[in-house]
């Protein structure tokens, strides 16, 4: 079981790489022929932070215009969110600030954001220069990698920083942890507590019983 | 929009009742209420409150569950039982009433069991039902929003209570519990969904039905199903979504409305409308009117798509005019369209579908079909090497390789090779082939091809990896001299010190690599096997390059050998030789080779070989080989040294030490070899061959040495001066002094009777009288003198006997006068009874013992005479020993005569 749970979304333009980054996480493998994603997909991975286990349940988003309304949904509830362009692609770049608008609107304000820039591997194809996407981060306050879901280069930390800013977050008191639109769940052993403060309907007895059965 | 692939996997057919009666009503002609399915039937309700249960050849069977309409069925799936809402009572408002069927049982009308039918306390429609398997909760929804819980046991309990677990809010659309199979102890769920959200409850006890909004967004009627693992879909305008206890799970992105959906097998069945109005997917997430509104459209197309979401692929796509009604049944999905047509859609079988897919390519969809199927290992590694085939064709060998890496076990790995070999892709083939030896599936050609591969390519780090991180999968042999060949000395040292193959390890250090140094301390950390056997393979080597250290490793291996512990910098670990050390030294035993084994390995060293053979005799070797050497090797020294010194002092030194242990024979082949007169002479002497080292000289005419010799050894045989005398008889020169020399000895052993002195010295011509005069002269008074001795004995012993016969004679004729006065034992006079003996001692009888017979006095001295001649007797009986004293006897006529003597004919 977990410590905690992490609800993360990807997001960005089509193409960019968003699901074979996840699938490089959680399958340790790279699809090259990928089929588009149609809606959101998932996946989950266990991962340590601070000698606690913690499972990611990450949204992999559509990043075409159509399915923007149902991926907005599922901004609510999200702890983070991996925003990532195509190095080699500047349009993909000059959409960040849309998407960067479109997730501080959707998601709660406290949501961790990275930035990433994709497909490293292919330098000889750059478009966007490390620099500028550093710039870019700074400017908006993420947290900034350039990754390559081909090679796995930088993979693991994307999600791994990512989770560690987050648990600091929790560390310091940032979230109510009982409150899930934030995308963090406390494990198992609490979860009862847990379901029995965040029932809308749930009355004050029922509460209590639910606290003191075990 | 959406890119999944399409396929035809159904066939589509419109249904022909088989009506055998007439009084059977044809389901066509029915106003269906609601469906349901289950073991082997599908289940109708209509609008006259009758059930029918439609077996597989489409006869129905059927009978009157409500006086009024059918609302809602549900089969349960573990048991026959057969949960129903409908209205009884005539009056429109009313109540309904739950119903539920044993479906096993009748009652006397023949039709199914009832076995409880609860009247809802509220008059209000009933939208849809939830029931656990077990029966112990019905769920039922209202359209008002409520949630009306049923609990209790319905077979016994009298009364049960009606309980409503949400207060009334916007309408319930469905309802359903979900699969909390599992460790999370949250015992059943209820899922529902209202047209604005969507709900849970905890409905076991402890949670007293606790309530929580998973989602702030609802489904319309008919949007909401369960799948077979009892997660809950809920089929939206702007998606189909996926829920799981918490909330949304992934979602896919198919826009339009969706009036119907059913889980059938592991497909999603969506019945839609085809719209050109349905673009209020513009305001996604908004419900879509109300019912009147969606008949209106129903009129229009009808469009059904069967998605395989796990693979995402569309398995069928068509059209139909308006569908009311959807279940499914024997593997198949029944449609009855508006009109009263019904439609069964069939899906065909695994095969045909990997064929379709194959055609298209949908290689991915393939595998998991196959997967998803069962199949066997060997067919799913063909459709992976259908795809392998197919991107190797397009030339995408990096992604057919993927693919072939999954054949490996089932496909014979030379196919791949093969391709791959003809398309020069050395990259896919060497992570191909290293895949065969991860799975440990490579023969020695495949182990030889990697690292050629790797050789080729020169990837030192793969090398590196394969060879140093593998354990075991390939044939090491093999593998070393790949490496070898490729000139990866190192790879191929550390493969051969791993493995233990120290033959290859010293053939690559020395013959490739020259490191002598190292080899000899290679062979040092070496079982005492392994140390002998490669010293003796590569000793001459070593030897030639490394004498003193070698010579010195030979020492040890050849006295008291133990392995010194490895530094580890072979990479071999250390613990091997200790344990094995101590194991050696436990058993006490000292291992030590044969140091003859090794001599040949000092060819041309012969400085070293001393030096190794003298360390071997002074550790008391005993091998003869060894001695022989040495000696030899003295002689060659001293020959080396110069002919000039003859002294040969080492050898001779060595040759006489008694600790020395040569092979004589041996030894003398080499004295003899070497012509080195005093080893011979040595060792005729130590094999006692005196007759040789006579000859020796006489060969040499070394007259001094013969005479020196026969002197030495004359004692041990007298025969030598004989023949000495026979040689100086017959040499031509003058020897007159040697002969008188040979001449005195002979006559002082009295060797050989002077005729025959006469008779050898008679052949030489030159030797005069002169030479033995004096030998003859002594001779001949010799002989007279023994002649006169021998006379008087004869007079002597002719006397005696002349003496003795008178003496019998006289005892046997003439009386014998008794004249003792004293008893000859105690000197007392004599008395009577005395006793008198012929021999003229007398006796008291007294003094005798009673049965005396003999003079005390002679008797026993008599008694040894007889003995004697009793044994001589006896003796001259004895022929063999006879014989043998003659043979051994210096002189046969004295024996023959002592045994006359003895009476040997008598
Ligand atoms: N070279 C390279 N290609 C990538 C990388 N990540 C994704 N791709 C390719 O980019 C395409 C789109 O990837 P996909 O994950 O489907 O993008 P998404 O639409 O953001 O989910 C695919 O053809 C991938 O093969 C990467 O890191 N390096
Ligand atoms: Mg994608």
């Amino acid at each position: 079981m977990y410590s905690f749970l992490f609800k993360y979304i990807i997001i960005g333009d089509t193409g960019v790489g968003k699901s074979c980054l996840l699938l490089q996480f959680t399958d340790k493998r790279f699809q090259p022929v990928h089929d588009l994603t149609i809606g959101v997909e998932f996946g989950a991975r266990m991962v340590t932070i601070d000698n606690k286990p913690i499972k990611l349940q990450i949204w992999d988003t559509a990043g075409q215009e159509s399915f923007r309304s149902i991926t907005r949904s599922y901004y609510r509830g999200s702890a983070g969110a991996l925003l990532v362009y195509d190095i080699t692609r500047r349009d993909t770049f000059n959409h960040l600030t849309c998407w960067l608008k479109d997730a501080r609107s959707y998601a709660h304000s406290n949501m961790t954001i990275i930035l990433i820039g994709n497909k490293s591997d292919l330098e000889q194809k750059r478009a966007v220069t490390y620099e500028e996407g550093e710039q870019f981060a700074k400017e908006n306050g993420l947290i900034f990698l350039e990754t390559s879901a081909k090679t796995a280069f930088n993979v693991e930390e994307a999600f791994l920083q990512t989770a560690k800013k987050i648990y600091e977050k929790i560390q310091k008191g940032d979230f109510d942890i009982n409150n899930e639109t934030f995308g963090i769940k406390l494990g198992a052993p609490q979860s009862k507590t847990d379901a029995s403060s965040s029932g809308t309907g749930g009355t004050g007895d029922k509460a209590q019983g639910g606290c003191c059965g075990k | 929009m959406n890119n999944w692939k399409r396929f035809t996997f159904f066939d589509k057919e419109i249904v022909k009742e088989s009506v055998k009666d007439k009084d059977e009503p044809s389901i066509q002609k029915l106003s269906i209420t609601c469906t349901t399915s289950g073991r082997g039937r599908l289940i109708i309700g209509d609008q006259e409150g009758f059930i029918y249960f439609v077996d597989r050849e489409f006869r129905n069977t059927s009978f009157q569950a409500y006086q009024q309409n059918v609302l809602l069925l549900h089969q349960l799936k573990e048991r026959n039982f057969l949960c129903s809402v409908g209205y009884d009572d005539k009056s429109y408002g009313q109540a309904s009433v739950l119903k539920v069927w044993n479906l096993d049982k009748t009652d006397k009308n023949d039709n199914p069991l009832c076995v409880r039918a609860i009247k809802l306390e509220k008059a209000i429609s009933v939208t849809c039902i939830a029931v656990l398997e077990d029966l112990s909760q019905i769920m039922v929804g209202l359209s008002d929003g409520e949630i009306i819980a049923i609990r209790g046991d319905i077979f016994r309990d009298k009364t049960i209570k009606q309980k409503s677990i949400r207060q009334p809010d916007s309408p319930i659309t469905g309802m359903g519990f979900m699969n909390t199979k599992g460790p999370s102890q949250t015992g059943p769920v209820l899922f529902a969904v209202t047209t604005t959200n969507v709900l849970t409850y905890y409905t076991a006890p402890q949670f007293k039905d606790q309530e929580s909004v998973i989602d702030d967004e609802g489904g319309d009627f008919g949007s909401f199903i369960m799948s077979d693992d009892g997660s809950p879909i809920i089929a939206r305008t702007d998606a189909i979504y996926f829920y799981n206890i918490d909330g949304r799970g992934p979602c896919f992105g198919f826009q339009g409305i969706k009036t119907k959906v059913l889980w059938f097998r592991s497909y999603l069945v969506v019945v839609g409308l085809e719209n050109s109005q349905a673009n209020n997917a513009l305001f996604p997430g908004q419900s879509f009117g109300s019912p009147s509104q969606q008949n209106q459209i129903n009129k229009n197309n009808n469009i059904l798509n069967i998605y395989d979401v796990k693979n995402k692929y569309i398995g069928f796509t068509d059209k139909f005019d308006s569908i009311s009604h959807i279940a499914s049944e024997w593997g198949s999905i029944f449609l009855f369209s508006a009109d009263g047509k019904i439609y069964q859609l069939e899906e065909k079988d695994t095969q045909t579908k990997l064929e379709t897919l194959f055609k298209k390519h949908s290689y991915l969809v393939a595998i998991d079909l196959a997967k998803s199927q069962h199949y066997d290992n060997s067919s799913i590694a063909d459709v992976y090497r259908k795809y392998g085939d197919h991107l190797y064709t397009k030339g995408d060998y990096d992604g057919a390789i993927t693919q072939y890496l999954c054949t490996i076990g089932q496909l014979e790995p030379s196919y791949v090779i093969r391709k791959f070999l003809d398309a020069q892709r050395i990259h896919n083939l060497t992570s191909y082939i290293q895949a065969l030896h991860e799975k440990n599936l490579a023969n020695a050609n495949h182990t030889t091809l990697l690292l050629n591969c790797y050789t080729k390519l020169k990837d030192v780090k793969k090398l590196d990896h394969f060879i140093k991180t593998d354990s075991g999968t390939f044939d090491v042999e093999t593998a070393i001299k790949v490496c070898r060949q490729a000139g990866y000395y190192e790879h191929a040292l550390f493969l051969a010190s791993k493995n233990n193959r120290h033959e290859w390890y010293l053939k690559i250090l020395l013959e490739d690599l020259s490191e002598h140094r190292k080899a000899l301390h290679y062979i040092q950390t070496l079982e005492f096997e392994e140390a002998d056997k490669n010293l003796k393979k590569y000793g001459k080597t070593l030897v030639s390059e490394l004498p003193d250290e070698t010579t010195r490793v030979l020492m040890k291996l050849c006295t008291d050998y133990q392995p010194i512990p490895t530094n580890d910098l072979f990479g071999r670990p250390m613990t091997d030789t200790l344990s094995t050390v101590s194991s050696t030294v436990g058993l006490g035993t000292k291992l030590k080779a044969a140091p003859e084994e090794f001599i040949h390995i000092f060819v041309s060293q012969t400085e070293w070989l001393v030096k190794f053979l003298e360390y071997m005799i002074q550790q008391n070797n005993d091998s003869p080989m060894v001695y022989n050497t040495m000696l030899e090797l003295y002689l060659r020294e001293d020959q080396q040294r110069g002919s000039g010194s003859d002294k040969k002092e080492k050898a001779y030194e060595f040759l006489t030490n008694p600790k020395a242990k040569f092979d004589q024979d041996h030894a003398m082949i080499l004295a003899q070899v070497h012509n080195w007169k005093q080893g011979i002479l040595y060792l005729y002497e130590k094999l006692e061959l005196f007759n040789e080292i006579i000859e020796y000289h006489m060969e040499n005419n070394d007259y001094e040495g013969l005479i020196r010799a026969c002197k030495k050894y004359g004692v041990k045989d007298p025969n030598l001066w004989v023949r000495a005398l026979s040689y100086f008889s017959i040499t031509k020169q003058d020897c007159k002094n040697e002969i008188v020399e040979v001449l005195a000895n002979i006559d002082r052993d009295n060797l050989i009777p002077p005729l025959l002195v006469i008779q050898i010295l008679s052949q030489n011509k030159n030797t005069t009288l002169e030479v033995i005069k004096e030998y003859i002269t002594r001779r001949l008074s010799q002989e007279t003198l023994q002649i006169d001795k021998d006379y008087s004995q004869i007079k002597q012993f002719a006397d005696e006997t002349e003496k003795m016969r008178n003496e019998i004679t006289d005892l046997r004729s003439n009386a014998k006068i008794f004249q003792q006065s004293k008893c000859n034992f105690c000197q007392s006079p004599l008395d009577l009874p005395s006793i008198h003996f012929l021999c003229s001692h007398s006796f008291h009888q007294r003094c005798l013992s009673e049965n005396e017979r003999e003079c005390t006095i002679c008797g026993p001295n008599n008694r040894r005479f007889l003995e004697i001649k009793k044994n001589q007797s006896d003796s001259a009986i004895q022929h063999d020993q006879f014989f043998k004293s003659l043979r051994t006897s210096p002189d046969g006529f004295t024996t023959v005569s002592e045994y006359f003597g003895k009476g040997i004919l008598s």
